[in-house]
């Protein structure tokens, strides 16, 4: 059976509880997000095959997130504080679908955020976009690609970018 | 017959907006506030459901439209014209310069100023409505000096409300 996939049904989720057992809660205040998860290729050729060949090398990671400003509500003050601040950062899965929809794809990991902007419209609602980069927590979790596995929201784990 | 309660959100806000200047205003009888579809305004030997009395404010949807907002809310655009309507009864001929201009004052001090939530200072029943922008017809010339000597102002007020 196919799906259309629109991004108002993907889903941002935001971790409550620790990495090893994660509570997931919905930020449903997420207007737009854009995933980008390219790699970098490094060059292997050789005399032996008349062909350029290549290894992925470096995954250059960057997330971009739209947000409707809300200050009341703690989903966004979580973003904004790890935005303002130097050394907070969020564990997050980033699904192009919901939790319970078996097939969706998406990231897992630890982000830094930036602010990268906040438009303040004279009449138009008030988005604040933010720029999400990986890092490492203190047991050395970086960034997963996960698949759902089931609808009660369990992931598979497709592959871990840092190796 | 119990009222009906309407689910369409540019009728309810118009439902709202009625009970809001009603507290405000304390219209003292005949003259009132409702919200209506359309609203038949009889010259003065009318049937006694047209007839006017006193100083009417009615709320009438016209236009809604909607957008995503974000994941869980939509963003309803509401549009919904005021009409404030009176006889001049005090006398014979044309209404005074003056009488008119209270008519004028009200309309902008009750429902433009009046309706014009902000952020800062929210509709008391949704912190998720504000004003957008609005337009007003001070008064239509013709009812007034017409035999039916009918002070008739319409506002076209916009508002924007975040819906769940």
């Amino acid at each position: 059976m196919s799906l259309l996939v629109i991004g108002a049904e993907g889903g941002f989720y935001q971790n409550g509880g620790t990495w090893g057992q994660p509570v997931w809660a919905e930020n449903l205040l997420i207007k737009d997000v854009k995933v980008n998860l390219p790699f970098d290729f490094a060059e292997f050729t050789d005399r032996s095959v008349a062909l350029k060949r290549y290894k992925k090398s470096l995954a250059d990671v960057a997330v971009q997130a739209t947000v409707r400003a809300d200050p009341t509500l703690a989903a966004y003050q979580a973003l904004v504080l790890a935005a303002l601040t130097r050394n907070t950062f969020l564990d997050l899965l980033i699904l192009n679908t919901k939790r319970t929809v078996v097939g969706g794809v998406g990231v897992r990991g630890n982000f830094v955020l930036s602010m990268q902007e906040e438009p303040q419209v004279l009449a138009d609602g008030v988005y604040t976009t933010f720029d999400l980069k990986p890092t490492d927590d203190a047991g050395g979790n970086i960034l997963y690609a996960v698949q759902v596995a089931d609808v009660a929201g369990a992931l598979s784990t497709l592959s871990n970018f840092a190796y | 017959m119990p009222l009906y309660t309407p689910t369409t959100p540019t009728v309810l806000l118009c439902q709202r907006l009625a009970e809001y200047v009603r507290a405000a205003w304390h219209p003292i009888a005949p003259s009132g506030v409702d919200w209506d579809f359309f609203k038949r305004l009889g010259d003065a030997d009318a049937l006694a459901s047209s007839k006017l009395d006193g100083r009417q404010v009615l709320f009438f949807p016209t236009r809604y439209s909607w957008e995503p907002m974000d994941r869980a809310s939509n963003g309803y655009d509401h549009e919904v014209t005021a009409l404030v309507v009176e006889r001049y009864t005090d006398g014979p001929g044309d209404p005074p310069r003056d009488w008119t201009a209270a008519r004028v004052d009200f309309v902008h001090d009750r429902i433009v100023k009046g309706l014009r939530f902000v952020q800062s200072a929210p509709a008391p029943w949704n912190s998720n409505l504000v004003s957008r922008a609005g337009r007003a017809e001070v008064l239509d010339v013709a009812k007034l000096v017409g035999t039916g000597r009918l002070f008739y102002a319409t506002v076209e007020l916009e508002f924007t409300e975040l819906v769940s």
